[in-house]
């Protein structure tokens, strides 16, 4: 990235590239392509396609910088983006997802409903646990906790109400921590509440 | 602090509107219950310190590539960002869509008015291939409603069935002429001159046999 755009604002840069500057749309990249993998991955939980999302959302990005209206941050408009092409990659792969869950549920029956499994994983392992959610829950889950965006910009994302999204996340909670006690106890040190 | 007040100061404590105070009484109740611990642990440690997901090597290259690939055209690539900031999208944004529809709609309302006046005021005389006939053919008026309603769906690509589109167009005319036709005027008795005979003889008028109209 070059250095003349270190101090520049997200806004400052998409001005830079309507001028005609690439090496601002670089340094955009630069600055988010983490967060933006980062939730692709997480909703997907899948490294290709979340390569292939990450690709697709900043060229569709700079294709249509037309549409920023610059009202809300540049981040979350692209982390918008990615939520909904990692969504819509879910809904085209849904029958693979259909026939995961049920070799899920088939594997918690078969445990007698409590996961008894010595190596079952432990609060590290997010692809395991948010494998289980359904893509919703999924979704509040990344986007709140994981990337912090605030849940009016998550009802924009989602097209829906902001009680929707507080509902979507305390059942997401609630799941989570159903899926989490089934299993044994991880002790892992002093908890860490306070920030 | 009671483990039965944990789950909604739990939840208070991941929408991150707990004080520090409470957050940290709710830490301390945690380290001595281990039920607590049992039941929240893990949750709260996957969504409190999430592991950071590494950028794959060469991500940015192939993103670098596709972008300098773009379909788009330079010019209008470099028209984008600058309307992007600029006002009156919105407007566009919603007028666009219903452009069409809109004049397709005042053309078809237009045409159906015209037509039916053209209809209704036309001389009285019978077509060529009506003549001989003892009653005129009833009269098929395509009102400006059913022409409104036809472009409206035609311009929506409804899928709307013909018969339905009639009906709906039909219900709409009878409501509109209900609501404001005038009553009927009485008919004007007519006064003959006085006959010969000095009789005075009142004689209906003749009425002339006017053709039913099927408004559509």
């Amino acid at each position: 990235m070059p250095k003349s755009h270190d101090n520049l604002t997200d806004a400052d840069l998409v001005r830079a590239v309507g001028s005609g500057d690439r090496d601002a749309y670089a340094a955009l990249v630069d600055r988010h392509l983490q967060s933006v993998h980062a939730v692709a991955m997480r909703i997907t939980c899948d490294a290709a396609a979340a390569q292939d999302i990450s690709q697709d959302v900043f060229v569709r990005a700079y294709e249509r910088l037309y549409l920023y209206d610059g009202n809300h941050p540049f981040r979350n408009w692209l982390l918008k983006i990615a939520t909904n092409l990692s969504l819509n990659h879910l809904r085209s792969r849904q029958r693979e997802r259909i026939l995961h869950l049920r070799a899920a549920e088939a594997r918690e029956d078969s445990a007698g409903g409590r996961r008894e499994d010595p190596d079952i994983p432990g609060p590290q392992e997010w692809k395991h646990w948010l494998g289980q959610l359904d893509e919703t829950q999924r979704t509040v889950i990344v986007l709140f906790h994981f990337h912090e965006m605030p849940y009016t910009e998550i009802a924009d994302v989602l097209d829906v109400p902001l009680n929707t999204v507080r509902t979507h996340l305390h059942r997401a909670r609630k799941r989570l921590r159903e899926l989490m006690t089934a299993g044994p106890m991880r002790e892992n040190g002093k908890w860490n509440v306070a920030r | 602090m009671e483990c039965r007040e944990i789950e909604w100061l739990i939840d208070a404590y991941l929408d991150r509107t707990l004080s520090r105070r409470v957050a940290g009484e709710l830490g301390a109740h945690l380290e001595s219950c281990s039920v607590c611990r049992k039941t929240y642990g893990p949750m709260l440690r996957l969504l409190s310190s999430p592991e950071p997901i590494a950028v794959p090597d060469g991500l940015r290259d192939r993103i670098a590539a596709a972008v300098s690939e773009s379909t788009l055209a330079p010019a209008a690539r470099r028209e984008h960002p600058k309307a992007a900031v600029g006002a009156g999208r919105g407007i566009r944004r919603i007028a666009m869509p219903w452009a069409g529809a809109i004049a397709a709609s005042v053309a078809f309302f237009a045409m159906g008015w015209l037509g039916s006046r053209w209809w209704v005021n036309r001389p009285t005389e019978l077509h060529p291939f009506d003549r001989g006939r003892e009653h005129p053919p009833a009269r098929v008026v395509l009102s400006p409603w059913a022409m409104s309603n036809l472009a409206q769906a035609m311009a929506s690509h409804a899928s709307a069935s013909p018969i339905a589109l009639v009906a709906q167009a039909a219900t709409s005319e009878w409501l509109v002429e209900s609501l404001f036709r005038p009553p009927p005027a009485l008919p004007a008795r007519a006064t003959t001159a006085p006959a010969a005979s000095g009789v005075e003889a009142d004689v209906e008028p003749a009425v002339p046999i006017l053709p039913p109209v099927i408004r559509l």
